[in-house]
């Protein structure tokens, strides 16, 4: 394992460690942090610690970025608002943007990127109309990702909008129809939270329960450290009480309970016994997550590859997998 | 149908060069050069002086300035393409 | 990475790592007046083998680092250093944050700048690089760093990337020792670094405070036109690769520059009458 990689989980959890590490450590774990889209995230955990000069000044330089980040990400979340605002349905933000606009840790320095938001599936039509009248466009104009899209997935095919450059994803349940666990979209709708201009974000347990099933079924664990970290706030804030029933009622009570151990391991989250130990498969997936080093470079390409095939795997049946994937290499 | 009310958001540091106003609108971050009428516009909708519609516009902007010779048809038209303008960009928001 | 190399320039301080030693050797050369950087580096660049046997085979080199544009294509071992350089720029562009940053070259004399702005081709390159053997002190040929708080301009004084018969132009300016070895075949033709002057390379932390501003464009007959400043405005925030992310900072500090600074639109046929004419306006400010 990389020391950087180390070193970067650490600190985040406690800051304190950093002092005394010469300027080859701190170089090491400042560019971990970078490429794992984590620097505002360590530089705010920093604050309040004795910094060499150097370290002090990077960490000013990516506290600025942070928050040209949050208020592109806010400013991105208004105009949806105000797109959808006279369909009168509920607009649920997710992810980071949500942490943001809800003022929780999790959104203090964060990196937040494209948009995603949650409405009630028989909205979509009225949604996707107000959003392509209000500026946004489509980002890929072919007739079978669109086809499959539409059956399949969790969201409308991106959208962009044309003057501000950003992406929008406009799901309608966490996770592709096609995938294994079926999470409850009306009860995480029905139990979301408003915030103050009417935006929403999803009650405590959902918003760990949907961090969790984006971690580890959503992709190949490229971001995994700091989707963690969410992970790692977000209990610290709401803590784990009924947290396992509620994962439960969305089929993702293992998914939960692995984020809950992996974050307990990685960031010494506080967490119920049972999820004080890692399983060999978490090994793995620590392994995975650890995969940065001092130079900002992924060290594990086979681990890599063995991920992006599970990870497409767990979104699609394996026939289904098959015909998709021979149907995008004729291409 | 009753025309829509619009508002400006929150007052913009403004630096006038050359006739144009520059203007910050800190929500977006975006910089706007704005010719007029489009600064009047925005102040006469500003937070302080509450939303209104092109017609009421015309009416405050009046007010404000000789407008002499402009009939208000002419003027309610220029005024309501600036509003749909500025709703676009984000200056201004249908309240 | 196998090979290293830390450089200060200016206020900036580089981490740059090659899979070869030679980009490393030619940095080395060409900043082997500069002081060392000491502490953290503020950006780290990675010039490595798109695949392990492109190490050997073909080499060919990707340029990485903190900041990266997917879209970049690859360049021969051969071009390393200017490899190198693309992944400073690069790094500079999309991270700083300290200060405004404008596509310009400056120099400076009694303790104002002049800043010039303009795209490749413009000159701004070559006309800096003149200035600075009449007297003036370079303070940079690609970007000029302005202080958010104070508005002043801060020197970047990197080695300066001559292309094609700019090369030959400064060769009969400054001795050839200065100049680094020449690269063919570059996406830019020729190419040639000039390292800057032990002046320069001296003084290199001193601001100061911006005096005119000047859009040069070469190959057109002898002018000079005042711009006025909702233009210039504009256009440099066109030239600036952080204005927008810099929110109310950049909006305050470019407004501030365009309205206190005057700005001329030059047109030049060849560099005996850009200089001229910049001696001219500058003591007629």
């Amino acid at each position: 394992m990389s020391r950087a990689a180390d070193d970067l989980t650490e600190v985040l959890a406690v800051p304190g460690r950093a002092v005394g590490f010469d300027d080859a450590r701190w170089t090491a774990m400042l560019c971990a942090a970078l490429a794992e889209r984590l620097a505002g995230t360590l530089a705010e955990r920093l604050a309040g610690v004795a910094l060499p000069d150097t370290v002090a000044t990077w960490c000013d330089n990516a506290l600025v970025q942070a928050a040209q980040e949050r208020r592109s990400a806010l400013w991105e979340a208004e105009m949806a608002r105000r797109a959808l605002a006279a369909l009168g349905v509920p607009v649920v933000l997710l992810k980071g943007t949500a942490y943001a606009a809800g003022g929780l840790s999790a959104g203090l320095g964060r990196s937040i990127g494209d948009l995603d938001i949650l409405v009630p599936r028989d909205a979509l039509d009225a949604v996707e109309a107000a959003l392509l009248a209000a500026g946004w466009e489509w980002v890929k104009p072919d007739p079978y990702d669109d086809a499959y899209y539409r059956r399949w997935m969790h969201e409308l095919p991106p959208l962009i909008h044309t003057s501000r450059d950003r992406m929008i994803d406009v799901h309608h349940t966490i996770l592709p129809l096609t995938a294994r666990p079926t999470p409850d979209a009306a009860l995480m709708l029905a139990d979301s939270i408003v915030l103050p201009d009417g935006l929403r974000m999803l009650c405590a347990h959902d918003r760990i329960v949907h961090a969790a099933a984006h971690l580890f079924a959503d992709g190949d664990l490229a971001g995994g450290l700091r989707n963690l970290w969410d992970i790692h706030c977000l209990i610290g804030e709401s803590g784990t009480d009924g947290l396992a029933a509620r994962a439960a009622m969305h089929g993702l009570e293992p998914a939960v309970a692995r984020a809950g151990r992996l974050a307990h391991a990685l960031y010494g989250t506080v967490v119920p016994e049972g999820w004080q130990r890692l399983t060999v498969v978490d090994r793995l997936f620590r392994r995975r997550m650890l995969a940065v080093d001092g130079w900002g470079r992924d060290v594990r390409r086979g681990t890599r590859l063995a991920f992006y095939v599970r990870s497409h795997w767990l979104r699609m049946p394996p026939a289904m997998l098959a015909r998709h994937l021979w149907t995008k290499w004729r291409r | 149908m009753a025309a829509r009310r619009h508002i400006a958001d929150a007052a913009m540091p403004s630096v006038t060069m050359e006739g144009f106003a520059v203007v910050f609108h800190a929500a977006s971050g975006a910089t706007h050069l704005l010719a007029s009428p489009v600064p009047e516009i925005l102040a006469a909708i500003g937070p302080d002086r509450g939303a209104a519609t092109p017609d009421e516009i015309v009416t405050r902007l009046r007010a404000d300035y000789d407008m002499d010779g402009e009939a208000d048809d002419d003027v309610a038209a220029v005024v309501a393409e600036r509003i749909a303008e500025l709703t676009a960009s984000g200056l201004v928001r249908a309240a | 990475m196998r090979h290293a190399i830390g450089l200060k320039i200016g206020p900036v301080a580089f981490r740059v790592g090659s899979d070869w030693a030679a980009p490393i050797a030619a940095l080395q050369s060409l900043y082997r007046d500069y002081p060392a950087p000491v502490g953290v580096p503020d950006y780290t660049v990675r010039l490595e083998a798109e695949r392990p046997w492109r190490r050997w085979v073909r080499p060919s080199v990707a340029v990485r680092g903190d900041y990266i544009l997917p879209e970049a294509l690859p360049l021969d071992l051969a071009h390393g250093v200017l490899a190198a350089e693309i992944g400073m720029n690069l790094q500079l562009a999309l991270g700083e944050r300290r200060w405004l940053l404008l596509h310009a070259s400056s120099v400076e004399r009694d303790g104002r700048a002049l800043i010039m702005s303009g795209e490749s081709g413009s000159g701004k390159s070559t006309l800096a690089a003149v200035l600075a053997t009449r007297g003036w002190r370079l303070m940079g040929d690609e970007f000029a760093l302005i202080d958010l708080a104070t508005g002043a301009a801060r020197a970047f004084p990197r080695a300066t990337s001559l292309k094609n018969a700019a090369i030959d132009e400064m060769l009969r300016h400054a001795p050839e020792a200065r100049f680094g070895a020449e690269l063919t075949g570059t996406p830019k033709g020729r190419l040639r670094h000039l390292r800057p002057d032990a002046t320069a390379i001296a003084r290199m932390d001193e601001p100061a405070m911006p005096a005119l501003i000047l859009f040069p464009q070469y190959g057109g007959a002898e002018a000079a036109e005042g711009m006025g400043s909702a233009e210039a405005f504009v256009r440099l925030t066109q030239a600036s690769t952080n204005y927008g992310p810099l929110g109310r900072a950049g909006y305050d500090t470019l407004t501030r520059l365009v309205t206190t600074v005057p700005t001329v639109a030059v047109d030049y046929p060849d560099t005996a009458t850009a200089v001229a004419l910049v001696e001219q306006l500058w003591d007629a400010l």
